[in-house]
């Protein structure tokens, strides 16, 4: 019961903080974004939207309209490619090799004489820009392409994406990246409280009440956890929120949330348990967050990584948490595929913080 | 519970950080319902041994039992029945003056009705019920003292240790500290107090133990321990130094036929100081102190034979001064 009440006090303070909450919330939304978007352009000129499309009509009419597309695709919005079945399109635009896929069905020309046209769109929601810039494309050729060869209003219908695809924007990388990064720092921080409460003297005041070490101890570990757990989940919800980050199936979100808050905050409880001062405490942190980000892939998509550094970034907790995460996110597994990365940050928590807790109390409890 | 049995008992409690021995075998009680002080200079080891009777440090050798209970054996029962004000305020800054007091209720087992009737008397002991929403670290210096109290107060202790809770404060806060302890041990609450400062002893305590270099010199009434410095007097010599050898001072007052002890203090930076000197007879060795100081530069403005205080006490046990 009292290591849930020094949880509490602990995860408010922490949430009260407003220099605090810069640092877990604002400052990886921002990078994530500005990163995101040095990696794919969309802050400078915008690229073309590449665009499977697909005439499974064939006849005049639906050759009409491919053709006002290549007229929009040559003032440079949307980069076609003409592919045979709508079944691979899909396929191709589900795996993120096209921002959408256009499909003029069977029996386009039939439905333009009488009643309405359809041509189908599917477009990924989460790429919002990628989204807009077809449906504009599509709407714009069907406008004209109307008038031309019924002179009726046959509306084009764009129905709503039969599947969600997957992300291939630089967000389903980053914003994990950053989550990731920033839940370092933080927990780090977060772990080093019972220093600072060992300098304010509340931790000598704490072991005056009739409260063991134990309980003490796991209230303080769990205020970390529950911090970092937080942390993740709001980051979630708002790169959900703001930057349309497809995050995937919630039980695979919630194991890997929970397992990457669980090493980071037994890791921080192991910077603390060998260190003297706040202030050492605070420069390993730093180190070891940096490192881990650099090394676990938190600023460069770690594909890009040369081979001999494969290894080492795997020493990172950094690494597991944005495998497991970008599973998810950008290549659209389910929660089954993150198993192995959760079960190795979970290990990492037993690891460390079985170190934390044998240690702790003797640099404590005197 | 016995009502006659101390409700602190000391046997023999010794601690020592590798070669030094901070607390050298201490043995004492604190009978219910007195306030008992520790008085000793810095480093005598009056925070060691509070910590051990607050089971915060483990004794080197020796025991004691608080209210019964072994502080080896029974830690979690000590601690129930003991508050402690600690040294320095050692409450949550980013907290609110009701959150604190909630948050260490609870520590104390508090709950529910009675942690928020035991959260209002601490507001209102500490005087900070308009302040209840305020963030700790704006509050006044005075304001985190009384809400430190308050804080030790919340489970209803039945002894009250208090470790040199006036150090570094405003004279009215202190004197508002002074009261407050009077007032808690009027409404029966036995008290622990440790000081460097004689006047306080001398102000709150029933009994005083005087402890120097981790071994308890004397205990006992403040008339009891007068009555230790027996025939001494002592005189209080108030100095103006100009410039004079003030180290050499002790060595040339003590080489006066009949003086016991010699302290000298400085008060500030201005020069002046006091001094204080043991003789078996004062009136006697005056004419001499007197003119050994000025043959040494200083000039001597005041001069009184004092009634025996514990400095003196002090001061004759260990031929020094408390504030050396
Ligand atoms: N953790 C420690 N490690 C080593 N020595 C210590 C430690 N704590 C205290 N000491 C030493 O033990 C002695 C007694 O210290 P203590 O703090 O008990 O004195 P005190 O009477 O409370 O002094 P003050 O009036 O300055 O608070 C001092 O010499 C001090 O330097
Ligand atoms: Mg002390």
């Amino acid at each position: 019961m009292r290591a849930l009440h020094i949880a509490f006090k602990d995860t408010l303070t922490r949430f009260r903080d407003r220099n605090g909450l810069l640092l877990m919330f604002a400052a990886p939304l921002v990078l994530a974004a500005v990163i995101g978007a040095a990696f794919s352009g969309i802050s400078r000129q915008p690229v073309d939207v590449p665009t499977a499309l697909v005439d499974e009509d064939r006849s005049p009419a639906s050759a009409a309209f491919v053709e006002g597309l290549r007229n929009v695709e040559a003032s440079g919005l949307i980069a076609i490619t003409e592919l045979t079945s709508a079944a691979e399109a899909r396929e191709a635009a589900r795996l993120g090799e096209y921002r959408g896929a256009v499909i003029i069905p069977a029996g386009f020309v039939a439905a333009a004489g009488g009643g309405a046209a359809q041509v189908e769109i599917y477009t990924d929601p989460t790429s919002v820009v990628g989204s807009a810039v077809i449906s504009e494309a599509v709407s714009r050729v069907a406008a004209g392409f109307n008038a031309r060869i019924t002179g009726a209003a046959a509306p084009v219908e764009a129905p709503a994406p039969a599947n969600p695809f997957t992300d291939g924007s630089p967000l389903a990388y980053f914003a994990p990246s950053m989550a990731v990064l920033f839940l370092m720092f933080t927990l780090f921080d977060a772990a080093s409280s019972i220093l600072e409460e060992e300098r304010q003297g509340t931790l000598a005041r704490m072991l005056i009440t009739p409260t063991s070490f134990a309980p003490l101890l796991t209230g303080k570990l769990l205020g970390v956890f529950a911090t970092g757990a937080l942390q993740l989940t709001v980051l979630i919800v708002a790169t959900r929120l703001i930057y349309g980050v497809q995050w995937g199936p919630f039980p695979g979100v919630a194991l890997m949330v929970v397992s990457v808050a669980l090493a980071a905050a037994a890791l921080g409880a192991c910077i603390v348990a060998f260190s003297r001062t706040e202030q050492q405490a605070g420069i390993a942190s730093a180190a070891i967050a940096m490192l881990f980000g650099i090394l676990g892939g938190s600023f460069f998509n770690m594909a890009a990584f040369p081979s001999w550094l494969q290894p080492l970034s795997k020493l990172t907790l950094n690494r597991w948490a944005l495998d497991g995460f970008t599973d998810l996110t950008q290549r659209g597994l389910s929660t089954a595929a993150v198993l192995p990365e959760a079960g190795v940050l979970l290990g990492a928590a037993l690891l460390f913080g079985a170190i934390a807790v044998l240690r702790l109390p003797r640099r404590f409890v005197r | 519970m016995d009502a006659t049995r101390p409700i602190i008992e000391v046997n023999s409690l010794r601690k020592t950080y590798g070669d030094l021995e901070a607390v050298k075998g201490v043995s004492f009680a604190v009978r219910q319902g007195e306030i008992f002080s520790l008085l000793g200079p810095n480093g005598a080891g009056k925070t060691t041994t509070i910590s051990m009777l607050s089971c915060l440090l483990a004794p080197t050798a020796g025991n004691a039992t608080v209210a019964g209970h072994s502080v080896r054996e029974q830690p979690l029962k000590v601690k129930e029945s003991i508050g402690v004000v600690p040294q320095d305020v050692a409450l949550y800054g980013e907290m609110s003056a009701q959150e604190n007091l909630v948050f260490w209720g609870r520590m104390y087992g508090l709950s529910g009705a009675r942690l928020k009737e035991r959260v209002a008397f601490g507001l209102s002991f500490a005087g900070l019920e308009d302040r209840a929403r305020g963030k700790v670290s704006a509050f006044s210096g005075g304001m985190k003292r009384r809400l430190n109290i308050a804080a030790s107060l919340l489970h209803e202790p039945r002894v009250l240790y208090m470790d040199e809770p006036t150090v570094g404060i405003d004279p009215q806060t202190r004197r508002r500290i002074l009261d407050t302890v009077k007032e808690l041990n009027a409404a029966g609450l036995t008290v622990l107090y440790t000081t460097h400062y004689m006047e306080e002893a001398e102000e709150l305590s029933h009994r005083i133990g005087i402890v120097d270099h981790g071994e308890l010199i004397a205990l006992g009434t403040r008339e009891e321990l007068a009555r230790t410095v027996g025939e001494t007097d002592v005189l209080r010599l108030e100095v103006s130094f100009n410039g004079a050898d003030r180290e050499g001072l002790p060595a040339l007052l003590r080489g006066i036929d009949g003086v016991t002890a010699v302290t000298v203090n400085a008060t500030d930076g201005s020069g002046d100081g006091g001094v204080l000197i043991a003789a078996s007879d004062g009136e006697a060795v005056l004419p001499a102190a007197v003119m050994a100081l000025s043959r040494a530069g200083a000039h001597v403005r005041r001069l009184e034979l004092q009634e025996p205080n514990l400095e003196a006490v002090f001061l004759h046990l260990t031929g020094r001064g408390l504030r050396e």
